[in-house]
């Protein structure tokens, strides 16, 4: 089996970041950070993908000894410990960003579609995706990152005309400490949700690069967002995009080339659901790999289908407005996150210190004397 | 009817997957994925019976928003 290069699995971060911060994070955001917004996503890029990588610097070092392969109880326990959360906020995340998306559809393009029936058939065309393998994720990641951000990049340049250029000096201004931290504190797990790189070490080609990857997909992503997020800001102002549920989706609603195409939004939404596809495909792909190491199968694949239905159940069991859904995002999610990656960390670093205390051990006095 | 739907996609999913997990000799395979699958199921009955079911961002807002509060 062909595997993942740096390139491939940083182009993949990328969509994988970009992809959700754009659609449902900037409205938040600006309502925390005002206008110094722009500086917490890369500040949050560099601490979120920092966290990540410590997961990832600890998974290298561990090398053929990953949890899950073998050993005894304690290790096992510390095994299970180690998958069985992240199991869990992997199959949250899924369900979590599908229910974002759902309402999304519904609310602006699709609203007499029943909203069950969009989560299946997206949660359907994902789960063949995922019964295809990594490599085929990966694979459409490339494809698709060309077309995203070419896309992302030129469509807020169309609408600079409207563009409200004095209220930038507030962009260099308005800096404030504790609102900044805030913002940091809910940002950077976004960025940091880029652990599950770990799960996927042995099929990622020179993994000890892994590290520097992480950091410049999530930098590269951040700046996008933030690309965007100022054109938000000089646009609508922060209160009116603070309210807005969608502010990027409006200003790509502001372009308007000539008299023929005076409605672009449909066809940037389009480009832009590619990306969501990619995360949600890279999440159930994670969430299937966590289920066959705890039940100890080989082969994932059969499980595919039977993840995209639990998550499904999650979705309709999550049958609330998106108001609601922001209210418990913004209001205990990081934290949420924040625990899985640290416990991560804290686990990987107990299975390392007694992989080594095993080895000593087990050292024959020649080796010892050798 | 939503139930029935539900029923004949499950019972899909098993046809299909046990077919696979048979052709390609992975037998110990079909318990697990058996027993996660009617998990699975009863799990999707459940949040359709039981409106009412707490959703996991209930429970999650329950242990980690008073943190989140004492931390921002």
């Amino acid at each position: 089996m062909k595997k993942i290069s740096q390139l491939e699995l940083g182009l993949l971060l990328c969509l994988f970041n970009y992809s959700t911060m754009v659609g449902f994070w900037i409205g938040p955001l600006a309502g925390i950070a005002s206008y110094s917004g722009w500086a917490v996503l890369p500040i949050a890029a560099i601490i979120g993908s920092s966290a990540a990588g410590v997961t990832v610097w600890l998974g290298n070092r561990l090398d053929d000894r990953m949890p899950g392969h073998s050993g005894g109880m304690l290790q096992t326990f510390l095994a299970l410990l180690l998958t069985v959360p992240a199991f869990g906020f992997f199959l949250h995340q899924a369900a979590y960003i599908m229910k974002e998306f759902t309402d999304f559809m519904a609310q602006m393009y699709l609203p007499t579609t029943p909203e069950w029936l969009l989560t299946a058939l997206f949660l359907y065309t994902a789960a063949i995706a995922v019964r295809s393998g990594l490599e085929t994720i990966v694979r459409c990641a490339s494809g698709f990152f060309f077309v995203v951000f070419m896309a992302s990049l030129l469509a807020p340049l169309l609408v600079t005309k409207d563009v409200n250029f004095d209220r930038s000096i507030a962009l260099v201004t308005h800096f404030r400490f504790d609102s900044m931290w805030e913002a940091v504190y809910k940002t950077a797990p976004w960025f940091g949700e880029s652990f599950f790189v770990l799960f996927l070490l042995p099929r990622i080609d020179a993994p000890q690069r892994t590290y520097r990857t992480l950091l410049i997909a999530s930098i590269g992503s951040s700046l996008v967002t933030a690309f965007y997020y100022i054109y938000s800001m000089l646009l609508f102002g922060q209160s009116v995009t603070a309210h807005l549920t969608y502010p990027v989706m409006e200003v790509i609603r502001y372009v308007r080339i000539g008299d023929f195409l005076e409605n672009m939004d449909p066809l940037m939404e389009a480009i832009w659901t590619a990306s969501i596809f990619i995360k949600l495909c890279t999440l159930l792909y994670i969430v299937t790999l966590l289920m066959t190491r705890i039940v100890k199968v080989k082969d994932g694949r059969p499980f595919s289908f039977v993840t995209a239905a639990i998550v499904f159940g999650i979705v309709n069991q999550m049958n609330v407005s998106t108001t609601e859904l922001n209210d418990f995002f913004q209001s205990s999610w990081a934290t949420f996150a924040w625990f899985i990656v640290l416990s991560t960390i804290l686990v990987l670093a107990l299975y390392l210190s007694f992989a080594k205390m095993n080895a000593a051990a087990y050292q024959t006095p020649s080796e010892e004397g050798g | 009817m939503y139930i029935t739907l539900l029923t004949i996609v499950f019972a899909g999913i098993a046809y299909r997957e046990a077919r696979f997990i048979r052709k390609h000799g992975v037998k110990p395979a079909l318990l697990p994925f058996t027993v996660i699958l009617v998990l699975a199921f009863l799990y999707n009955i459940t949040t359709i019976v039981y409106r009412e079911l707490p959703s996991p961002n209930a429970w999650i807002k329950a242990v980690f928003a008073p943190l989140q509060a004492w931390i921002v």
